[in-house]
């Protein structure tokens, strides 16, 4: 048995089913995202296992137990929120001493504990400070520490990083993932956002209306997407029909769809084994950092094609290309 | 640019002169002993004396606080209760705690005579003891503010995110509600009772109609003392506004030392 199972799990709010059935399973010390879009049930099903939304319908075990019916409390897990929910009238220290405090803990081990915890989250100087006084960034990482000194057995991140700017997500990315593979704590992350997704998991669960789209690793699920909402969803992936597909190289699939990643239109000139051939005209040039895309119109089928940012080989709006993709990156969507 | 600056700050002056004339054209005339036509005719300390040496007043000060303590709390209690369960269980009742709380905004008189309905039929239940109506009325005509600034604050705070927070942690909702929430609501409980306590602290009327002069507040003593020189009239609203900025300055002083 896995160490988090979701069996059959549905939940509606009045007449809207948001949760269809849900099954899922988690090992321990994984850590595991759902991805979705907003709406998508994915916020709902991490309420539901934290007992603050109840299931309508469908079972949940930890470890072993049906916790189903269990309070937020019996549950023994830690939550961090998106809007961190840290309590304003209280210190950092007192702040992330509360849940001990709650156990009825010695004093002076939820002092020694405290200290310990903000030395992890490298808030070590700002324990007599005020949520108020924090950056956005400091409150998140005190909402974190709030949350794993109760050492629980299930970490859940309810989009933690989504209300922080780019620079800083994208170093406390790195911090959490770091921090949840010292504890060895089993995470629960919800995101939206895919890169987000693609950095910090060991396996992302796709969302879409209230059922999982598709489970994989990261690679797994960008090189392999099984749905055309998958592959819209991922990896910005072009999305053609059976007739698109025909009418620009000649090929044919048994589906109705097939996606080609950006990276996979390849702009080259000299002709590749195994690759179908065609020609386009440049429409949009997108500087993305260290990648290029390229919107190119292939006798009125548009094309995305992404490459590597270099000074001297930019191509320029207008320009006729000699285009490639081989066979083995068309992929046929179900 | 810098009279854009400037410009805020001649407003503000402005606003502050405008509204401090009437309090110092009413304390410079609390000294003098008369008035020429264009400047006072002399000066004196003596309607002061006279105020400090009556021993009426600070009886009467006491019995305006005193009057204003129970209907402030009740109303308190009662809204931040009705409030807490409808942003936590029920935020459909919400609008309607809103219709009910400001109704006594609209019909005040109401509510003003059916005591004095009930104390022209002689009665002797507990609800016809006039101190009793006192804060009965009391409590209802100050409802609109103390819900207003309550309610405000409550917006003001994520609720149910804080209590969800303090839930997983380990806090039942009763506890969460008095550890977390109720202090983060302290400032628009103070500023609505504070807007309370000027309102009941200020009143003559319904003290009048109620109490007649059963109980002489500080509001009566100067209705009383409507027949003696106009200077002794100006001592007591300066002492009465005195009272007034000293109690809230005293609370604001309470709340920023708790923060």
């Amino acid at each position: 048995m896995a160490y988090i199972e979701f069996r059959n799990v549905h939940k509606s709010f009045g007449n809207n089913e948001v949760l269809k059935g849900i099954n899922l399973s988690i090992d321990e010390g994984e850590f595991v995202t759902l991805l979705g879009p907003s709406g998508c049930g994915k916020s709902t099903l991490l309420r539901c296992f934290s007992g603050l939304e109840t299931v309508t319908e469908g079972e949940i075990y930890l470890d072993g137990t049906n916790i189903t019916d269990f309070t937020p409390k019996q549950r023994k897990i830690g939550m961090v929120f998106q809007q961190y929910s840290l309590f304003p009238n209280m210190t950092v220290r007192q702040n992330v001493a509360f849940g001990l405090q709650m156990q009825k803990k010695d004093k002076h081990f939820i002092a020694e504990k405290v200290k310990d915890v903000l030395h992890t989250v490298g808030l070590s100087d700002k324990l007599d400070q005020y949520p108020r006084q924090l950056s956005g960034g400091q409150q998140q990482r005190v909402a974190l520490a709030r949350a794993i000194i109760m050492e629980p057995k299930v970490l859940l991140l309810d989009e933690p990083l989504s209300a922080i700017d780019a620079l800083l997500r994208r170093n406390l990315q790195v911090e959490i993932r770091k921090i949840q593979q010292n504890l060895k704590m089993t995470t629960i992350f919800v995101t939206h956002d895919q890169e987000e997704a693609m950095v910090m998991s060991d396996t992302i669960h796709l969302f879409n209306v209230g059922q999982i789209e598709q489970s994989g690793s990261p690679a797994d699920i960008y090189t392999h997407p099984q749905t055309k909402f998958a592959a819209n969803f991922i990896g910005h992936y072009n999305i053609l029909s059976n007739p698109d597909l025909k009418k620009l190289c000649g090929l044919s699939s048994d589906c109705d769809f097939v996606a080609i990643r950006p990276e996979a239109v390849l702009i080259s000139p000299e002709p590749l084994n195994d690759a179908v051939h065609f020609q386009g005209k440049i429409t949009g040039v997108m500087l993305r950092g260290t990648t290029i895309s390229y919107t190119i119109d292939c006798d009125g089928i548009e094309l995305r094609a992404d490459t590597l940012f270099e000074t001297n080989r930019q191509r320029n709006m207008g320009e006729m290309l000699q285009l490639q993709i081989l066979k083995e990156d068309i992929l046929h969507l179900h | 640019m810098k009279r854009r600056k400037k410009l805020p700050y001649v407003i503000i002056i402005l606003a502050c002169i405008f509204l401090l004339i009437p309090f110092a054209a009413t304390l410079v005339y609390s000294f003098t002993i008369g008035w020429t036509k264009l400047f006072p005719a002399g000066w004196t300390f003596k309607y002061w004396i006279q105020a400090f040496t009556e021993p009426t007043l600070w009886p009467a000060i006491l019995r305006g606080v005193l009057i204003s303590i129970p209907p402030i709390l009740i109303c308190n209690i009662v809204v931040i209760l009705a409030l807490y369960t409808s942003v936590v269980y029920y935020p459909k009742l919400e609008k309607y705690i809103q219709t009910i709380c400001m109704i006594p905004n609209s019909l005040k008189g109401v509510t003003i005579a059916i005591p004095v309905l009930a104390l022209y039929a002689g009665g002797v239940t507990f609800f016809s003891n006039r101190m009793v109506m006192l804060v009965c009325i009391y409590s209802i005509s100050i409802l609109p503010f103390v819900y207003q600034g309550i309610r405000n604050n409550l917006h003001g705070i994520n609720v149910t995110r804080l209590l969800e927070a303090a839930e997983i942690l380990g806090a039942g909702k009763l506890y969460a509600f008095i550890r977390i929430i109720l202090p983060n609501m302290l400032a628009g409980i103070l500023v609505s009772s504070l807007l309370a306590l000027s309102t009941v602290f200020g009143d003559f009327a319904v003290i009048k109609i109620i109490a007649g002069n059963k109980y002489e507040t500080i509001q009566m003593l100067l209705y009383n003392s409507r027949l003696i020189v106009l200077q002794y009239q100006c001592v007591i609203v300066i002492i009465m506004f005195t009272v007034t900025l000293v109690i809230s300055q005293l609370v604001f002083k309470f709340q920023n030392r708790k923060r």
